[in-house]
């Protein structure tokens, strides 16, 4: 995963999706949302993470997940811990609004890393399982 | 205040002068400054116009995009300070890949739209006849 957990800007969220803690790197993005609901801060959003922090909740396990959201392509780590819920993000694209040209060129880019953060999660989740099934796990 | 109220003038230089409406939030904090400083990359795509109008003395209209908006202009010479009138057609929506799909195809028929309001019947025919 190429989300580097120590050095990621993070949010914490409880169990009604209310933003509970803004970590210092995430203030610039987070920081006026701290005691609002998620869904509310960034609508159209729920359908997109709902699932993958349902995951996280259900099992009790870390999920990692690339997404695309208002104009930037992340990489997201969701630690569940009790109710609450640890987001560990990095932004590895953004799209340029400016101008059209600038718009097509940063859409493909932001589509390609979008496409390849999806296989490095799907390649390390096929390792892990693995190393399960070989009892290294 | 209506959408048409969007409007903001510039001198000789292209220095914003007066800003109307919307432009108020936007060009405000540059008033006395260059139009281009305050809007990267715009000059490309406005300047030419603004030249057309200064030399002609004439209104001149097109569509672009920019700033994750499509918009009419109409750009009116007064010597050569310029007011420009901004009616927005489009706005991106960029929350989803598909809310972005779908906006962008707007804009994009939109776009497609207004290139064929250029040419008149006759000249459409003409296109038309080539191979």
């Amino acid at each position: 995963m190429a989300v580097t957990v120590p050095q990621a800007p993070y949010i914490v969220f409880d169990e009604e999706d209310c933003i509970v803690e803004v970590g210092e790197l995430a203030v610039p993005a987070f920081g006026s949302f701290l005691g609002q609901n998620l869904w509310d801060c960034f609508p159209g959003s729920r359908p997109l993470y709902e699932p993958h922090y349902a995951e996280a909740r259900r099992t009790g396990a870390p999920v990692e997940f690339a997404q695309y959201y208002n104009g930037r392509v992340m990489l997201v780590k969701a630690v569940p811990s009790g109710t609450r819920v640890t987001l560990w993000y990095e932004v590895v694209a953004m799209l340029d609004v400016l101008t059209l040209e600038g718009l097509r060129e940063s859409l493909d880019s932001a589509l390609a890393k979008l496409s390849a953060a999806e296989e490095t999660i799907r390649r390390e989740q096929v390792r892990t399982s693995l190393r399960l099934v070989e009892g290294r796990g | 205040m209506t959408r048409t109220d969007s409007r903001y003038v510039v001198d000789s230089d292209d220095r914003v002068i007066t800003v109307v409406g919307h432009f108020e939030d936007t060009l405000g904090p540059f008033l006395g400054h260059s139009l281009w400083e305050a809007s990267p990359q715009a000059e490309r795509l406005f300047a030419p116009h603004f030249a057309e109008a200064r030399q002609t003395g004439c209104d001149v209209e097109f569509t672009s995009f920019y700033a994750g908006r499509l918009a009419r202009r109409r750009v009116v010479p007064t010597g050569q300070t310029l007011t420009v009138h901004v009616i927005p057609l489009e706005e991106l929506d960029v929350r989803t890949l598909a809310t972005l799909s779908e906006s962008l195809l707007r804009v994009e028929a939109e776009l497609a739209g207004r290139a064929s309001e250029r040419f008149g019947p006759p000249a459409r025919a003409s296109l038309q006849a080539l191979p």
